[in-house]
Formats: C-alpha cells, sequence, structure tokens
C-alpha cells in the first residue's frame, strides 16, 4: 500500500504533465529540424504565441537550439524537462529508482544534445527514455489510482498541446475519451463546470464549444 | 496560606482568517507544594481539536491543540483557585542548566563588569536580594522599547525594559554568581497583564524576586511556566496559515478570597 | 580489480544514469553536482573489520547511554566525570529534551562515526555524527553498479555484501515504531543530501514526507494521504533540531512540523535521531567518550581517539600552547570541516591572535595531534595518485546493534589537503569488508 499525500498527488500530475511536455515538444521539434535541412523555417513567432510564451529570439535557428537546450530558459524544453525530473525525483520511493532513471537519462541526453551540431540523435534518446519511464512505470507502479494520476497528467497535456498549436485536432475526441477513462481511475478532484463542458463536447456535437474555451475546460478540470 | 481566584483570558485577533492553526499553552499554574491547584476550568474559542495537556521539560503543564478551519479570532480563557503557601516550600535540587547562561541571557562584558561592581556575598539569597535591588535601580520601565527577544545584553545597553527585561538582567546577573536561577511567567494580586520574575535557588529551596516592582515574590504571586528563559516557556505559541496582521490582548485578575468563604 | 578500473567511466555513466548527486552551497547559491566515485574501494580484511565492528558498537552503546543519562538522571555529572560546562554551554544541548526517554532509551538510532587508519596501522575516531549524518546511499549505490559493470570483480574479491542497508533501517524504525508508518522526512530539493532522503525512503519502505505533508493532532503525527490521515510511528527527519518544530525551537522554521515535540514527548511517534543528540557530538564532548565508555560499560575503549587536549584544564592548555605548531585546532561550536585549522598554516599575526582567542575561550576548543593517516590511490587520467581519506562508519540501533559491512570512504581532491569533507568538494569510494 502505498500512501499519497497530497503534495505527492500534485507531484504525480505534474510529472505526467512535463513527460508529455517534453515528449510532445521533443518529436515537434525534430521535426522541424529534419524540416530546416531542406530549407524551410519553423515560424516561431506563431509558435510561441500558440504557447503564450515570449518570442524573442534571433533567428529560426536560435530559436530551435535555445528553445530545446537553454536551462536558464524558462520556457525551454530543457526547463520542462528539468521540471519532470524534479518531480520525479521526489516520487523516488513511489515510482523506484529504476524508472526514475529513464528522466535522468532524457534530461541527461539533452545536456549532450547542446554541443553537438548534429543533436537529432541525442533528441531520438529523449524520446526513447520518456517511452521507457512510461514503460517502466506502467510495470512497477503498483496501484493503479496512482499510475492514473501520473496518466491524466500526460492526457491532459497531449489535449492542452493540440488545443493550442491547434494540431491533431481530429483526435482530440479520442484523446479526451482516454483522459476520462484515466481521470475516472485516478481519483483526483476536478472542477463540476469544466467536466460539464468536456461531457457535453464528448456526447453533443463540438461544433457547440469553441477550441479555445475547450482548452480553457481542459487545464482547469483538475483541481489539486 | 493564601488563597487566590484568579482568572486570565487572551484574545488573538486577526486582521483576516487563518486556517491550520497550531498552538501551545502554558498558562495553568504550576503544581507545586507552595501552590496547590483547587479547581481549574479552561475554555477555547472556536472549538479546537485534538486539544490534550503534557509536561514540557522544565515540568510546565503545556497545552497543545489545533484550528483548522478559518477564524480570524482565537480566544482561550483559564480560571481557578489556588492556595499559596510559601511556609511549604519543597526541598529540590536544582537543574544544572540553571546556572549556566541561556541565549536570552548571556552577559556582555558591560554585564559583567556591571556584576564586578556588585561585590556581592557568597550567600545566594543575600546576593539575589542585591541584584534584584541593582536591576530595580538601573533600568528603567518603559514597554515598547524591547521585544519578547531581547537579550539581556540589548536591555542592558538601552536601560529601559519590561519585567522579562529586568528578569533577563537578573538571570544574567545571577548566573554570572553561579547562582541556580530561573525565569518565571505567571500573574499576581490585582488586574491588568502577565508578569515576570525570577526565582534562585539558596540551600535546597527556591525563592521569589520581583526586580521589577524591587520586592520579593509574596504569596500574591501565582506560577504559570519557568525555564532557562523566556524562549524556554512562552506562554503561547501559535503557527497558522495566512498573511495577517495579529493583536493581541490579555486581560487577568487575581483575588483573594476571604477565609470566610472558604468555611 | 584492475577490471574495475577499466570500466570506471562506465561506472560513471550509470551514476549519472542514477543522479548520484550531493548538493553543496557556495557563496549562497545551492548546486547541485555528481559526488565523484573513485573505483578503487578501500578494503578491510575481516578481522580488522571485527575489532572495528566491536570498538564501534561499543562507542556507540556508550553514547546512548551518556545521552539517556544528560537528559535524565546527570550521574555522569554528579559524579564529575565530565564538567557540567561541556553540557550547558553546548548548543546541542536542549532543555526541551529534559526529563525524557525515548523509547527503549536509543538516542542516537543511525549514527556515522569518522575514522582515520594512521600510518602506524591503528583506527582513529575523529568525530561522531549522532545527528543527521550523511553518505551511507553512496556507497549503497556504488556497489550496486559497480556489480553491474564488472561482474568478475564480485565474482572472484569475496566481498560481502553491503545492499541490506535498507533492511537494517528498516529494523531501526521498526525497532522503535509507536504504532503507525515509517516516514523519511525531506527539507525538500535544496538541501546537500537530497539524493540520500528519496533513495533510503524507496530502499527502506519508508514513505518520503515533505513540509506540509504531516501534522500533529492529539500530540500524535499524522501524514495527510489522499484517503485521509495515516498515523506515523516513527520519523527519520532530516531537518536539524533547531527546524524541527517551531512551536518549540525557532518559531521562524518554515520547515517544521508543529506540534511534533510534544507527540514525541506524550510517546506516540519516535524520532529518529532524536532530538538534543547535539550535545553528545559536540567536538568538546568528544574528549570525554572514552571515559564514559570506562563509566557506563565498565570496559576499556576498543577504539583510541586521536589524541586530543582540553584547554579547559590548565595543563592541557599548556600543552597546547607550547606545541601549538604541531597541532590541529577545532572549534567546537562549528561543524562541517569550516572551523578545523592547522595551527602550522597560520601567518604569524593569525597565530597570535588564534592563541589569544584559546586563552580566552579555553572551552570553545580543542587542540589534536596532526594524525598522519594513510594515503589511498585515487585514478586521476591514466594513472593513480594518492589521497587522504577517511572513513565514515555507519552504526545502527535497531533491536540489536549494528556496524553496516561497509561505509563511506572520502578523499580529499587536494593533495596536501588533510581535510575530507564532502561539503569541501572531494569525492567517495566504496568501502569493501572482505569476507576473509
Amino acid at each position: 500500500m502505498d500512501y499519497v499525500s497530497l503534495t505527492k498527488t500534485n507531484r504525480l500530475y505534474w510529472l505526467g504533465r512535463y513527460c508529455e511536455r517534453v515528449l510532445s515538444t521533443t518529436q515537434y521539434m525534430m521535426y522541424w529540424y529534419d524540416s530546416m535541412i531542406d530549407g524551410a523555417a519553423i515560424d516561431y513567432k506563431d509558435y510561441c504565441e500558440k504557447m503564450g510564451i515570449p518570442a524573442d529570439y534571433e533567428s529560426p535557428e536560435a530559436f530551435i537550439q535555445e528553445y530545446i537546450f537553454d536551462k536558464e530558459n524558462a520556457f525551454s524544453l530543457r526547463h520542462a524537462a528539468e521540471e519532470m525530473l524534479a518531480n520525479g525525483m521526489v516520487l523516488r520511493e513511489t515510482i523506484s529508482s529504476k524508472t526514475l532513471a529513464y528522466i535522468q537519462m532524457a534530461v541527461n541526453a539533452l545536456e549532450l544534445g547542446k554541443n553537438d551540431s548534429a543533436p537529432g540523435v541525442e533528441l531520438q534518446w529523449v524520446v526513447d527514455d520518456v517511452m521507457a519511464f512510461r514503460g517502466s512505470c506502467d510495470d512497477f507502479i503498483e496501484e493503479e489510482f496512482v499510475r492514473n494520476i501520473i496518466k491524466t497528467g500526460i492526457s491532459i497535456e497531449r489535449l492542452s498541446l493540440y488545443l493550442r498549436l491547434g494540431y491533431n485536432l481530429e483526435n482530440v475526441a479520442k484523446e479526451m475519451k482516454k483522459m476520462l477513462n484515466r481521470l475516472h481511475k485516478s481519483g483526483l478532484q476536478t472542477n463540476a463546470m469544466s467536466l460539464g463542458r468536456i461531457y457535453l463536447y464528448g456526447n453533443e456535437n463540438q461544433l457547440n464549444i469553441s477550441d479555445e474555451d475547450l482548452l480553457k475546460a481542459v487545464e482547469n478540470l483538475v483541481v489539486l | 496560606m493564601t488563597t487566590l481566584r484568579f482568572s486570565y483570558q487572551t484574545k488573538v485577533e486577526f486582521s483576516g482568517d487563518v486556517t491550520n492553526h497550531a498552538f501551545l499553552l502554558r498558562s495553568f499554574p504550576i503544581e507545586e507544594k507552595g501552590q496547590k491547584v483547587l479547581d481549574l476550568m479552561h475554555t477555547n474559542f472556536p472549538i479546537v481539536t485534538g486539544g490534550q495537556y503534557l509536561k514540557d521539560g522544565f515540568g510546565n503543564t503545556v497545552y497543545t491543540g489545533r484550528i483548522d478551519r478559518g477564524h480570524d479570532s482565537f480566544t482561550y480563557k483559564v480560571i481557578g483557585t489556588v492556595i499559596r503557601d510559601d511556609s511549604k516550600k519543597s526541598f529540590e535540587k536544582p537543574l544544572p542548566s540553571y546556572r549556566y547562561p541561556s541565549e536570552l541571557t548571556k552577559a556582555s562584558p558591560e554585564i559583567i563588569n556591571f556584576h564586578k561592581n556588585l561585590n556581592l556575598p557568597s550567600n545566594h539569597y543575600e546576593a539575589a536580594r542585591i541584584i534584584s535591588k541593582a536591576v530595580y535601580d538601573y533600568m528603567i520601565y518603559e514597554t515598547g522599547t524591547t521585544g519578547i527577544f531581547t537579550t539581556a545584553a540589548d536591555s542592558f545597553k538601552g536601560r529601559k525594559g519590561v519585567c522579562q527585561d529586568y528578569a533577563h538582567l537578573m538571570l544574567a546577573l545571577c548566573r554570572l554568581s553561579k547562582i541556580p536561577a530561573r525565569y518565571v511567567c505567571g500573574i499576581t494580586i490585582g488586574e491588568g497583564e502577565t508578569h515576570a520574575w525570577v526565582e534562585i535557588w539558596n540551600e535546597g529551596y527556591w525563592y521569589g524576586f520581583d526586580p521589577t516592582r524591587n520586592c520579593f515574590v509574596d504569596e500574591g504571586y501565582i506560577k504559570f511556566c519557568i525555564g532557562r528563559d523566556y524562549n524556554d516557556c512562552p506562554i503561547q505559541r501559535g503557527i497558522f496559515n495566512g498573511d495577517v496582521l495579529q493583536r493581541q490582548s490579555v486581560y487577568m485578575e487575581v483575588t483573594k478570597l476571604k477565609e470566610a468563604l472558604l468555611a | 580489480m584492475e577490471r574495475l578500473l577499466n570500466h570506471k567511466s562506465q561506472i560513471n555513466n550509470q551514476m549519472a544514469r542514477y543522479g548520484v548527486k550531493f548538493g553543496i552551497y557556495k557563496d549562497g547559491e545551492f548546486l547541485e553536482r555528481l559526488f565523484p566515485f573513485d573505483p578503487i574501494p578501500r578494503k578491510i580484511t575481516a578481522p580488522d573489520y571485527e575489532k572495528l565492528e566491536k570498538g564501534l558498537i561499543q562507542r556507540v552503546t556508550a553514547l546512548n547511554a551518556f545521552l539517556n543519562d544528560i537528559y535524565n538522571n546527570k550521574k555522569i555529572l554528579v559524579d564529575k566525570i565530565i564538567p557540567e560546562e561541556f553540557i550547558y554551554r553546548s548548543p546541542g544541548y536542549l532543555s526541551a529534551c529534559e526529563n525524557f526517554s525515548p523509547e527503549k532509551k536509543i538516542h542516537s538510532h543511525i549514527s556515522g562515526i569518522d575514522l582515520v587508519l594512521g600510518k602506524d596501522g591503528k583506527w582513529y575516531i575523529l568525530e561522531d555524527n549522532l545527528r543527521i549524518p550523511s553518505g551511507a546511499s553512496y556507497p549503497l549505490i556504488a556497489r550496486s553498479l559497480c556489480r553491474k559493470c564488472s561482474p568478475d570483480t564480485f565474482r572472484n574479491n569475496e566481498v560481502v555484501d553491503n545492499r541490506n542497508y535498507g533492511q537494517l533501517l528498516k529494523e531501526t524504525f521498526d525497532n522503535v515504531n509507536k504504532g503507525g508508518i515509517n516516514v523519511i522526512y525531506t527539507p525538500g530539493r535544496f538541501n546537500a543530501a537530497y539524493f540520500e532522503h528519496s533513495f533510503l525512503a524507496e530502499k527502506s519502505g519508508a514513505v518520503l514526507a515533505e513540509f506540509d505533508d504531516l501534522f500533529v493532532e492529539n500530540n500524535t503525527l499524522y501524514y495527510k494521504s489522499s484517503k485521509g490521515p495515516v498515523r506515523v510511528g516513527a520519523i527519520y527527519r532530516r531537518i536539524s533540531d533547531e527546524f524541527l518544530d517551531p512551536l518549540t525551537f525557532r518559531s521562524d522554521s518554515l520547515i517544521g512540523i508543529p506540534g511534533i515535540m510534544m507527540a514525541y514527548r506524550a510517546g506516540n511517534v519516535a524520532i529518529l535521531n532524536a532530538p538534543g543528540n547535539g550535545v553528545a557530538d559536540d567536538k568538546g564532548i568528544y574528549y570525554f567518550v572514552p571515559k564514559m565508555i570506562r563509566y557506563y560499560l565498565d570496559e576499556e575503549p576498543i577504539l583510541d581517539n586521536a589524541p586530543t587536549y582540553l584547554p579547559f584544564y590548565k595543563e592541557d592548555l599548556n600543552y597546547t600552547l607550547e606545541n601549538f605548531d604541531k597541532l590541529v585546532i577545532k572549534d567546537v561550536a562549528e561543524a562541517g570541516g569550516y572551523g578545523v585549522v592547522f595551527a602550522r598554516e597560520l601567518t604569524k599575526a593569525r597565530k597570535e591572535e588564534f592563541i589569544e582567542k584559546i586563552k580566552k575561550e579555553p572551552r570553545r576548543f580543542i587542540a589534536q595531534e596532526v594524525i598522519d593517516f594513510e594515503d589511498l590511490p585515487i585514478v586521476e587520467g591514466s594513472e593513480t595518485v594518492d589521497r587522504k581519506a577517511d572513513l565514515r562508519a555507519f552504526v545502527l540501533a535497531g533491536r540489536k546493534t549494528k556496524l553496516w559491512p561497509s561505509g563511506l570512504t572520502r578523499f580529499s581532491r587536494n593533495p596536501d589537503s588533510f581535510v575530507v569533507n564532502s561539503s569541501q568538494g572531494g569525492g567517495f569510494k566504496d568501502t569493501w569488508i572482505m569476507s576473509h
């Protein structure tokens, strides 16, 4: 029997969110890394605006480098990875050292990639490590509700990114269903209004609700 | 022998709601041969959960409890009857720590100098009498210049303070003479605020001195708690969540009970 | 052995994988860095270990008896074995612990005793750490990783397994548990031994609690689980006494647990290690530990202190002044290695100033002979070089008091330094107890 305090619940949830943020963002950036080989440039101003973060970068190239690797930049991928690790660290006895090692490795890979002119390999490691982490969580954590707190965080973050960036919108309904299923098993407290909106979205037709309102409902769903 | 009826009340008011309030009180008469408690009633408002009485390291009765839900004031009241009898002191061995300076009673070079000039006799009781008078003469009673964490050295420098500072200075001086001495907090006949004084140990017995009033402690004094200094035995401490200002009002009353009423 | 050396980089990769970090405060800033690991182990033979085991258990047993005596009957003071001064002027003495015996009279549940091996082949005790000694997790994880990188080394060397530390810790918890779960309480990530807190929680099966996870009600400690309050029977707290309970100690402590001292005195929760232990691992009290062993156990000390002088005693003061240059002077008030002064390294002016200080406050200092202790080889680049090294041994007082068959060997990074302290930038080695 694992004892989970509110602080711990909070950390588990955010561990899930940061974990997904690292995974999705890494994959997104890998895509742009590849596209830039052919001369395409990422519209980083648009990206930053959608993400609601400052866009003070010199060039698309500078954006890619700093947004991915700069530890000091509070909005960077690297920063999200550090947050993921910080939350994981305090959960060691819940998720085990073995599991924690994978997110430590993801952070180490980002550190290595920083000085590599071809960091695609390291970014692939980040993806591998985060996926391994998720597998290890599933395998190691006995308590179903604990697993589902992390997974709810993952789903919420994924939905949040879809809705913010306006991609994969066709998968929102599917992801929403997955999220509700996990939320139900997590024992997390919810905001009734947000939950109502999300049910409405699922049952009725999605035209009734704007992406923006849906995003708000998703972000405010879990009460910690 | 004197029978005293007392009532002590403190109200702490907060400028907004506080939550998760954990607190501790030492506002109960000490039980000893010279101070018998006949009856005692303790009430709190709002309602406290998990309240418990226990002794601390000095033998003081400590009440701990908590109020978790939001509240903007906390009042506790202790009423009771005490029989004071200074002819019934008990023979005691003092804690050795009463001979050594504590955080608030460390002697500064100035205090050491002051102590030297007192030319104290070797008898503890006599020496304490001189110290008490010297402290009374040296200090000027003034509220607002010192706080609960003011050291004897600091109030000595400013020459101003309240009963707590008088007591700390006396303790520092006694301990320089290796006289076991302790800080006492309690209430005295009359009405108003709590008071602090000093007890010194002489050949097996404790004797009270009140340097603030330049007198011996008599049967009109009720002891609540003792320690090496204020830090060891605050009458009340609380920790809570909430960024608020607090204001505290203390009211106590001690009256002598007529013999006839007792019979 | 050689194989282990060849695997140095692999081992360090493994360390990075597990984030074996040690935090330090430098210039007010918190830095987390990897604690450098050196693959060449310190080896202790079976007969040597046996002596250490007896000696350290004896020492910890006496220290526990001392702590219980000081806070209760004070016989050792009445019999004038230790001058009162050394107790009541010590910042480690806590009046809030007076007149109370913790469960089974154990005050120091986990003791970290620092020793060095002199060039004369004798072990000398340098320091007792009875408050929150850290470091066990490092050799513990190092061993697992080395076994992975170089299994043959362990097949051939017959090293006593040290991976039972978590179990020992659990037994220590359970032995004094007053009913409820075991908790390790950490002040949070920004603490020098954070890695250790979480690692030991995992290994001992305790719940890692942070600030705000615990509260006291009815003089009972509870963990705020999402399913309601769960009673805590034993708490291994990794914060110092002064911050432990804002209702009793520093009222400005933001990391404490209000009311825990009264819960402890009510006998409803065991605190590991007990509050007030600072009075026994004070550098001044160190001098008296051999006397404690004779006094409480009626035995001769098996292990020696480094020859120590107390300027508090007239003849020791004279000796100290006459032999000043060859001594190391320690400030009793300070911990962490900063208050240690090698007299021969002082300038003339500083020396005179220091001597005045000693004359004025003799009780504040102890003087020790500089022990010429052994060097251990460490790998630097492609060669090995010698560095000073000490050993922190861990004694756990469970149902029986036991010495953990391993320990943290720390070495100084600076070739000329005698100070081996992880907060001053050294590294560590595993400590192997050989089975014969």
